[in-house]
């Protein structure tokens, strides 16, 4: 029935002495009791190093305990602007708060002398499966420029973290039955790379929503819209910037360009302007109108530079359409 | 005396009536940096603004960095971050250079003709200096540019890992398109 040796198994004993196999078996020796001590140091370690840094980001630290206290994405966010991509799956980071809850019962288990599978496996699996989360994403970050080397922005408490995780696994369970520690062992880190990969490979197949779909953060008159950015650019950028805006007003200058893409502009009376860049699709709509027609267009705000060209203010926008919901 | 006087303010208003500042705000930029591994980060900004000097032969042109459309969010969010272009502190690319042996291009005279713009290309708040044939069409009175050269991102202060890696580029290309 049972393959490995349970007598061996330091954390098994006190469940072994209730079985008719371990009548069978000698008793533990001082090897089993010297794992013991190591599994429960492994236990505590994990704990501690938990809630230190792991990681530098550009110079602000990110403890092991930022992925359960929501933490690790609110700090990508404020300085680089990388949110989580699936915020509907955030309830799932609680499950991080096993790593120290369990490894405590385990050790709590172990001095009673009880048996601490599977809380022990838990813990580590938990505890790969959180590295491996902070070893990939940092690679992100250094894909965006930020660091250069991932092995070096890591700090020493995560990887004592691992190799604690590792030492929890491998000694709770019998040396002599390797199946079970290899699955643990990887069961963590395999889940959340593939996880994680595919999250990645999702987003970079993704398109924007098409405009028209695109709930509108603002709807402006196009002379209002021009003379705020005059007035204020810095604020009105930080309004504006990525937003999805319809800008009503009459048509200054159409222009179809030879790819049958086009622009239409609207300008007030200094010659600054707003200019929507659309597509082909609207080539058939684009032809009909004329300057000084009235149009009503969607599109997202890319904000506004100086022209010093033009001596002008210029407000660009993309993926442009008209505005149906008129 | 008098006839000099005469003829060369003549000159220079005649000049003057042929000299043009042609302007668009409809001018195309495209970037591309796609690599063999990677077909993604590449973008098209149709609002540029561009002039040409038909006397000067100046040649300038500013694109708004934001403006630059890509088909994927998180490449467009990445190009315009802090540790990319940064367009929050440098909004735009601009170009200011001179088209070579102006006197090639005749202006007046429907026709294609092939010249060397030299100038300054300023990304991220680097200078510098651009050498690139380019063709200047003149049809039906309108006047159009086009051109298409190659930079070293490494040059404008531009690294990191994908590009390292070969998901991005070294050396994007830059087409440009006016129609004056």
């Amino acid at each position: 029935m049972f393959k490995h040796r349970i007598f061996d198994c330091p954390l098994c004993n006190q469940w072994a002495e209730n079985t008719d196999i371990n009548k069978k078996m000698p008793a533990p020796n001082n090897k089993t009791s010297i794992a013991s001590w190591l599994h429960l140091l492994f236990g505590v370690v994990i704990i501690v190093t938990f809630f230190l840094p792991w990681v530098s980001w550009d110079g602000t630290l990110v403890k092991g305990s930022a992925m359960a206290t929501g933490d690790f994405f609110a700090i990508s966010e404020k300085k680089f602007g990388l949110a989580n991509p699936f915020p509907q799956f955030s309830f799932s980071f609680y499950v991080f708060w096993l790593i120290p809850a369990l490894a405590a019962v385990s050790g709590a288990l172990m001095l009673a002398k009880k048996k601490t599978v599977p809380f022990s496996y838990i813990t580590g699996a938990l505890s790969l499966a959180l590295f491996t989360v902070y070893y990939l994403f940092t690679n992100t970050l250094i894909d965006l420029g930020i660091g250069k080397n991932v092995f070096g922005m890591l700090k020493p408490a995560a990887y004592i973290h691992v190799v604690a995780a590792l030492g929890l696994i491998i000694t709770a369970f019998s040396p002599k039955n390797l199946l079970p520690k290899i699955f643990w062992l990887l069961t963590g880190p395999v889940i959340v790379y593939a996880g994680y990969k595919f999250g990645e490979k999702y987003i970079m197949s993704e398109t924007h929503t098409a405009t028209e779909d695109v709930k509108a953060d603002y709807t402006v008159d196009a002379t209002k819209l021009i003379k705020e950015f005059i007035t204020n650019d810095t604020a009105t950028n930080k309004k504006y910037h990525d937003k999805m805006i319809v800008v009503d007003g009459n048509a200054a200058v159409v222009e179809i360009l030879p790819d049958s893409t086009s622009t239409i502009k609207f300008e007030d009376s200094t010659g600054s302007y707003a200019i929507f860049s659309l597509e082909k699709n609207e080539f058939e709509k684009v032809k009909k109108i004329k300057q000084g027609d009235a149009v009503s267009l969607k599109g997202v705000c890319s904000g506004s530079i100086y022209s010093e060209i033009l001596s002008t203010t210029a407000i660009t926008f993309k993926r442009a359409t008209f505005n149906s919901k008129k | 005396m008098k006839k000099t006087i005469l003829a060369v303010s003549l000159l220079v208003m005649t000049g003057g009536a042929f000299a043009q500042n042609l302007t668009t705000s409809s001018a195309t930029v495209s970037f591309d940096a796609t690599t063999p591994i990677d077909a993604l980060p590449k973008a098209d900004n149709k609002t540029v603004i561009a002039s040409l000097n038909s006397t000067t032969g100046a040649v300038l042109f500013e694109a708004a960095v934001n403006n630059f459309a890509f088909s994927n969010p998180k490449i467009q969010e990445h190009f315009n971050g802090a540790n990319w272009m940064n367009s929050a502190t440098f909004p735009k690319f601009s170009f200011s250079g001179k088209i070579d042996k102006l006197s090639k291009v005749k202006f007046a005279k429907d026709g294609t003709y092939n010249v060397t713009v030299t100038g300054n290309l300023t990304v991220k708040g680097v200078s510098k200096e651009v050498k690139t044939p380019a063709t200047i069409t003149v049809a039906d009175g309108k006047v159009s540019a086009a051109t298409a050269f190659s930079i070293v991102l490494a040059d404008y202060g531009i690294s990191g890992a994908p590009i390292d890696g070969g998901k991005v580029s070294k050396e994007p290309k830059i087409t440009v398109a006016a129609t004056f």
